[in-house]
């Protein structure tokens, strides 16, 4: 009887509804991955696939044949499965490389104990947070406690269809590309307010107020530096704005000339890379999970697998936001063909190396620069990185209109030989005189705090 | 076994299950009684509904849904429960006010007007005839190999840009004005009264 009595009131309803959640969101997410890309591409193992249970009812009988879109389904979740397990990968190497990152600039060694020098530490972590029991506190709100973890787990996961990890390998190439990167910021603001919420905690509470606060304002200079990005490039698609890098032209606009987008966007670049730096809650802007001030903020009552949760998010966030900077001025994975590795390889290498190089200047800034204070982190954003991204916005539109008239010579006031040397001259002409306008706007604003605003 | 393939019908499937994800939330919003959970559930019931726009191929549409509601609004509504506490954690509010006969009526009657609208509407040809003869449409395409380029007749972003900016303009800038004015006013009401007075 009382066997029963345990049985009925632990019907985890709760659990049920979330995995059968997941499982739709999957189901949808491979029915729309496949109407995008189109089975063609994927005959071959649409095939083999076929083939295999073909094989299975000649062998046992059965009922052979399935629907096709079954088929499909089953390729896309595998293809999904395999990507799912690479970020976990990447994710979890990355605490490895951190700390060994942090270890040199310390003069320390870092992890070294298990494996050859520490290389199966983050195994070591997984398993051992796997076995640490999930505690939730008695004021708790349950749902909630629960549900934050697995809210700022999975956009993340999802964000991975963006990335171009090299020539002719981006997973999905959306149409709204770009924004579909954006949007999914909205989930972890989601995610870190119910973990704050649903811990009924006063730090965690703060840490929520603090979150919400940072995300919601470092959003609008990212979102110009997307808009710069695109106009430059004529397309949201991450195919494109890579292309636009390497070709300097793509269907819909272009520059007409290759040049990565570091150049022309240089501000922009900047103001993307502090405001993704501040979107992942990384140091100097980490004050949602400040260990010394919040005893880290919104997941200080998270124990076990449901902290790993966070923090493989927050490292699949930072690999993705450092994916996307390569991809939008960077030149994704444009590079030199490299010997022996063929053009696929080795744009894959060149893609790493970028993405590597963007990880190190994040881990960099952590190992050297201490925490803004809150006021000091809203009036860099709102009173400093704001307008200067307001300004680029504004000259970008004025570089694309110079250079449209570049373009088409009867827009031109002065006839000119259409040659090499005027486009090479108006192009430097152009790029000084942004430079120059940049720094008239920005020059008051790259003052100190204190002398500007006193 | 072919008979079954129920491929062609997956967007239609896919659209009543959201539609159903929706407006199951929406009652979430309105029958719990804390309101965080109204909160959430609005963000899912917004979420869902930007997954319709996505089964219906309106990916921009339903991307900036999710962008502008669950990033934007819903965290705003968030960010005003967590500073105002308007409840005690266990407190459950109801509402004691005897409307709901009359509201429920007039949402019926709203409804019913708006379907009867809708039935009557002449709605463009190409959306008429997938609508009159989807089934021959989707049996003839299910056998032919154009499927996935059928299915991806999402609607381009240049269109949205292109409507945005020449034939809608007006209206477009009208709606900036409108929530410019909004902003103004916040920012009016939300100065003490003293300033307020010398500013007028």
């Amino acid at each position: 009887m009382k066997l029963l009595e345990w049985r009925v009131r632990r019907v985890p309803v709760g659990k049920i509804s979330l995995i059968l959640g997941i499982l739709a969101f999957v189901l949808f997410a491979t029915w729309k991955i496949w109407a995008l890309t189109g089975y063609w591409s994927l005959e071959p193992a649409f095939d083999s696939i076929r083939n295999f249970f073909l094989n299975l009812r000649d062998k046992f009988g059965g009922p052979g044949e399935l629907p096709m879109g079954l088929y499909n389904t089953i390729i896309i979740t595998l293809k999904l499965l395999g990507i799912l397990v690479v970020l976990l990968l990447i994710g979890a190497y990355s605490t490895l490389m951190e700390r060994k990152i942090l270890a040199f600039m310390q003069d320390r060694l870092g992890p070294t104990r298990v494996g050859p020098r520490g290389i199966l530490q983050p195994i070591a972590d997984g398993l051992k947070l796997l076995q640490k029991e999930c505690i939730v506190p008695l004021g708790a709100d349950r749902n909630f406690h629960y549900l934050a973890p697995v809210i700022c787990f999975i956009p993340a996961l999802m964000g991975a269809v963006l990335i171009p990890f090299g020539k002719g390998l981006i997973p999905v190439d959306l149409n709204v590309g770009i924004l579909y990167f954006f949007a999914l910021g909205a989930f972890g603001e989601l995610g870190i307010f119910l973990a704050a919420w649903g811990s009924n905690n006063k730090y965690s509470a703060i840490a929520g107020f603090r979150a919400v606060a940072q995300l919601v304002s470092y959003e609008i200079p990212m979102a110009f530096c997307i808009m710069s990005i695109v106009l430059l490039s004529g397309s949201l698609k991450i195919g494109d704005i890579i292309n636009a890098q390497i070709e300097g032209a793509t269907a819909y606009g272009g520059l007409g000339f290759p040049i990565w987008f570091i150049v022309p966007q240089f501000l922009g670049f900047l103001i993307f890379f502090l405001s993704a730096v501040a979107e992942t809650n990384r140091t100097p802007f980490d004050l949602a999970e400040a260990e010394s001030e919040l005893v880290s903020g919104f997941h200080t009552e998270y124990t076990g697998l449901r902290w790993a949760f966070f923090f493989l998010a927050e490292y699949v966030n930072i690999f993705i936001g450092a994916s996307i900077i390569t991809a939008m001025y960077l030149g994704g994975y444009a590079g030199p063909e490299l010997p022996f590795l063929g053009i696929t390889l080795s744009s894959v290498v060149w893609f790493c190396l970028k993405v590597f190089l963007i990880f190190f200047i994040i881990v960099w800034l952590r190992g050297t620069l201490p925490r803004l204070r809150v006021d000091q982190l809203m009036m860099l954003c709102w009173k400093r990185l704001i307008p200067i991204a307001m300004a680029n916005f504004l000259l970008t539109g004025i570089f694309v209109f110079a250079n449209t008239v570049r373009l088409t010579p009867q827009l031109w006031p002065v006839h000119l030989e259409n040659s090499a040397y005027t486009s090479i001259a108006a192009i430097v002409f152009i790029l000084i005189a942004m430079f120059g306008l940049a720094w008239f706007f920005a020059k008051d604003l790259l003052k100190p705090i204190k002398e500007r605003d006193a | 076994m072919n008979n079954l393939d129920l491929t062609p019908y997956v967007p239609w499937i896919w659209f009543s299950f959201f539609g159903l994800f929706t407006l199951v939330m929406a009652l979430g919003v309105v029958f719990h009684r804390k309101i965080v959970y109204n909160a959430v559930f609005l963000a899912l019931s917004l979420v869902g509904t930007g997954a319709l726009y996505i089964t219906l191929n309106a990916d921009f549409l339903g991307i900036v849904q999710i962008l502008l509601y669950v990033g934007g609004i819903i965290v705003l509504i968030l960010f005003s429960i967590l500073l105002t506490r308007g409840e005690e954690r266990g407190v459950e509010y109801v509402n004691r006010n005897k409307q709901s006969f009359w509201a429920f009526s007039l949402i019926m009657g709203l409804s019913l007007w708006i379907g009867t609208q809708f039935w009557k509407v002449q709605w463009p040809d190409a959306n008429r005839n997938l609508a009159a003869n989807h089934w021959e449409r989707y049996s003839e395409i299910a056998t032919i190999k154009t499927l996935p380029q059928i299915l991806n007749r999402t609607v381009p972003v240049e269109a949205i840009g292109d409507g945005l900016m020449k034939p809608y303009l007006l209206i477009f800038e009208l709606a900036s004005i409108v929530l410019l004015v909004a902003m103004v006013g916040v920012v009016i009401y939300m100065k003490p009264e003293k300033e307020r007075g010398a500013d007028a």
